[in-house]
């Protein structure tokens, strides 16, 4: 089975999604699924578990970097891009396995302590911004995500979003932002 | 909100996005340096960006989440899901890459046009790369050139007769070049090997295969086989074809 054969089919399936084509990115997802699943079960020793994480990891990698302008037009198809993405994915995971310290060595790691520490602050913000944002509710939730998210230009959101025009979608977002921004400051002030 | 506040934030976002020229970009960073609350709020608006960037991804992976539910649970809205994907899966397999395919479904006359709907050579998107007569004859499947891939699975395959993986492509090999009977054989072959990956790939080609050669009783056999097991790989595209053979 050849998903997407040509250049212009695989860009017209990338450029649906890119705009918000549910039913064709959960397609997508479906039929590429079990064969992926299988063959890393079986090629790399992995639970189905595990080939299902890795399954779900190479698929958002994929949907991040089409949204972000990464990728333009596929030099191949699409299975085998998410393929290419689940062979590096488990190379990764069996290095990570490899490099992981015993536990009576972690306190002797400084670096650790440091990437620990920052990856605590970043989790604290997104913990932070993600109760504002539901706080907070529509239309500043799925505006902001569509736009820092989703890469939706101000066109589109204002169509999905039934706003009159861009300018107001664009006055909207500053808005949003402010506000979030300004009670995103009290937290970290209360916090300290 | 004051025209000054929205322009600030445009420039943070430009910031944020990598779009300022090198001009902006060091004006930008002049500011920061001089101007204390200007760096407390870039530093806020950059972190409140990465942040709602971080809640979209975490959406995502949750939406992916409730699919492999939806998949694994069964039920109604299982077999709901099952028709909405394969609708969908078969606009991806088959209407997008063959373009024209939709006008021949309302009009399906013959086999032959349901196998030329279907057959696109399964793709060689697993085989490890080496310098090996298997990587060889991969590379010539690759290249749509079947007779000397036939070629050289089958030298391939005298040396190592239990490739499973080289077998089945050598039956899709066979039925590109129309070769039908002998694609039959060694698609059965896996087919009926009860360990092999490719077992599930023989299946489905075997079906194309029987299509071809009108071989019905077969077919439907085939074709039950795989869609007794909703997580067969081929699952969509064979009830699809089933309903289509029903209409």
């Amino acid at each position: 089975m050849q998903l997407i054969k040509s250049d212009k089919s695989s860009t017209n399936v990338l450029q649906s999604i890119r705009e918000g084509d549910e039913k064709l990115l959960r397609a997508l997802y479906e039929s590429n699924r079990m064969r992926f699943i299988k063959w890393f079960e079986k090629h790399h020793q992995i639970s189905k578990n595990e080939a299902v994480e890795l399954y779900q990891k190479a698929f958002t990698t994929f949907y991040l970097n089409m949204k972000d302008g990464k990728i333009e037009k596929l030099n191949s198809s699409i299975p085998t891009y998410l393929f290419g993405i689940g062979k590096n994915l488990v190379k990764e995971i069996f290095r990570e396995k490899k490099r992981s310290l015993p536990l009576e060595d972690v306190n002797d790691s400084k670096a650790t302590d440091y990437e620990y520490q920052e990856q605590l602050n970043q989790s604290h913000n997104k913990t932070m911004v993600e109760e504002i944002l539901r706080r907070l509710g529509d239309p500043c939730k799925s505006l902001l995500i569509m736009y820092y998210f989703k890469n939706f230009s101000m066109e589109s959101i204002a169509q999905n979003l039934g706003y009159k025009n861009e300018g107001v979608v664009k006055k909207k977002k500053c808005l949003c932002l402010k506000k979030i921004r300004e009670e995103f400051h009290e937290l970290k002030k209360a916090v300290q | 909100m004051t025209d000054n506040e929205e322009r600030e934030i445009e420039k943070i976002e430009a910031f944020y996005k990598g779009v300022l020229s090198p001009e902006e970009k060091q004006a930008f960073e002049l500011q920061i340096a001089n101007d204390s609350e200007f760096e407390e709020r870039v530093i806020e608006y950059l972190q409140v960006m990465h942040g709602i960037k971080t809640v979209g991804e975490q959406q995502f992976l949750d939406k992916l989440q409730s699919w492999e539910e939806d998949m694994t649970a069964g039920g109604k809205t299982e077999s709901n899901w099952r028709r909405i994907a394969s609708i969908a899966a078969m606009i991806l397999v088959v209407i997008i890459p063959i373009g024209y395919i939709a006008y021949n479904y309302l009009h399906l006359a013959s086999s032959d046009k349901l196998y030329a709907n279907y057959f696109t050579p399964y793709e060689d998107v697993i085989s490890e790369r080496g310098s090996n007569d298997y990587a060889n004859a991969i590379d010539a499947y690759n290249l749509e050139n079947y007779e000397k891939a036939i070629s050289l699975f089958n030298s391939y395959l005298k040396a190592n007769p239990n490739n499973m993986g080289a077998r089945c492509y050598l039956g899709i090999s066979q039925m590109a070049s129309g070769k039908f009977e002998e694609a039959k054989l060694n698609l059965l072959e896996v087919s009926s090997d009860s360990s092999d990956l490719f077992k599930e790939v023989a299946n489905w080609y075997l079906c194309l295969t029987y299509l071809k050669t009108k071989n019905n009783d077969a077919l439907e056999e085939q074709l039950n086989n795989i869609t007794s097991n909703p997580n067969h790989m081929f699952f969509n595209q064979a009830d699809e074809l089933q309903k289509q053979l029903n209409e």
